[in-house]
């Protein structure tokens, strides 16, 4: 049994931004720019999410030439039942210098 | 986006790839893959997944083993042995400005006191490999160590003018034992170009005192620092040729390829 992750601030906020187009796969730098979340912070919280079972990612073919293969995330069924879960009020914002890089 | 940003935020996320645990290559991969996007943040992307891998290390990685550790402090003990030799260097360049001399000195004389007392401290630490007799030996360079740096601070405590220069002129010597020590310890060669500038500059400080002792003009201190850097600058050169060589054949690189 995955254990119920603590649904920090910023974790509230990336589970909002997902749980926006439940059945998208989202990118981690267009994640980071609905967020507000810098790289530092966004991807540990992704990491976590994704050990817990809460988070689905697979690769993606590049779409221009030359590119890398791009990672793409989208929640499972647990992730979207925690998010549902979250309570709606507004998330807060994030301070200026909440996140490193 | 310039190439040198570009390269930079490459090199930080080679720098990832290293520090995270293998468990974790595929992510600083999937990092790797929104540089592209973030083509006008790249370097503040790649700051963050540097962040991401350290935090990673931190999580799997044991940080807290004595090696770990000895490792770090050895790299701080390095880069303060370098800024300890440049304020020093700066000093040297800025004797002709009296006035700075007090604000230099005792930040100086602090790196002097960290430097030489991390390295007591943490290279036996590092070399716990050694035959007996390197064991015997290292551990006399080390009571030398400890010894001349107890004496140097002692002497100068118990005389009654103090003068800086004084202890400048005796870290010259503990200087250059304390980088020729880190060159030894440093198995990875990953301090390399730091120890070597540091014995450079500390060559060419040591040339400049040596003005005072036997009467020698300017030129004594130019001829040290030229010799200086004519031993210094091919070992710099080859080891960056080689660190270059390593990354763009991706030896540099972790071989965990898994993808999440």
């Amino acid at each position: 049994m995955a254990r119920t992750p603590n649904v920090s601030p910023q974790t509230r906020r990336l589970l909002a931004a997902l749980l926006g187009q439940p059945q998208a796969w989202r990118h981690g730098y267009d994640l980071s720019k609905e967020t507000g979340l810098k790289s530092g912070t966004l991807y540990p919280l992704l990491i976590r999410l994704s050990d817990q079972g809460l988070l689905e990612a697979e690769w993606r073919d590049p779409v221009q030439a030359g590119r890398p293969p791009r990672h793409a995330y989208r929640l499972t069924a647990t992730g979207l039942a925690l998010a549902q879960s979250q309570p709606s009020r507004p998330v807060p914002a994030l301070k200026a210098k909440a996140a490193f890089a | 986006m310039s190439p040198l940003s570009a390269w930079l935020a490459e090199r930080l996320l080679d720098i990832a790839a290293a520090v995270a645990p293998p468990s974790r290559q595929a992510w600083i991969e999937a990092m790797r893959g929104e540089l592209g996007p973030a083509d006008d943040s790249r370097l503040a992307w790649a700051s963050g997944c540097l962040w991401t891998a350290v935090l990673e290390r931190i999580r799997f990685g044991h940080p807290l083993a004595p090696r770990t550790l000895a490792g770090l402090a050895l790299r701080l003990v390095g880069g303060l042995s370098c800024l300890y030799c440049g304020l020093f260097f700066m000093t040297g360049l800025l004797r002709q400005l009296p006035d700075l001399q007090p604000h230099i000195a005792p930040l100086g004389l602090a790196v002097l006191l960290m430097t030489t007392g991390g390295a007591i401290l943490l290279l036996p630490i590092l070399r716990p490999r050694l035959r007996m007799m390197g064991r015997w030996a290292f551990g006399a360079v080390i009571a030398l160590l400890a010894g001349g740096e107890l004496w140097t601070w002692t002497y100068s405590l118990s005389h009654s003018r103090f003068h800086w220069q004084t202890l400048l002129f005796f870290s010259d010597s503990l200087l250059s034992v304390l980088t020729a020590l880190a060159l030894i310890a440093d198995r990875r060669r990953l301090f390399l170009p730091l120890a070597t500038l540091a014995t450079a500059t500390s060559l060419a400080h040591l040339g400049y005192e040596m003005r005072y002792v036997n009467g020698r003009q300017d030129h004594l201190w130019f001829s040290y620092l030229v010799l200086a850097l004519i031993l210094c600058m091919p070992v710099i050169l080859l080891w960056l040729g080689q660190r270059l060589l390593t990354l763009r054949d991706g030896a540099g690189r972790s071989p965990g390829s898994a993808r999440p």
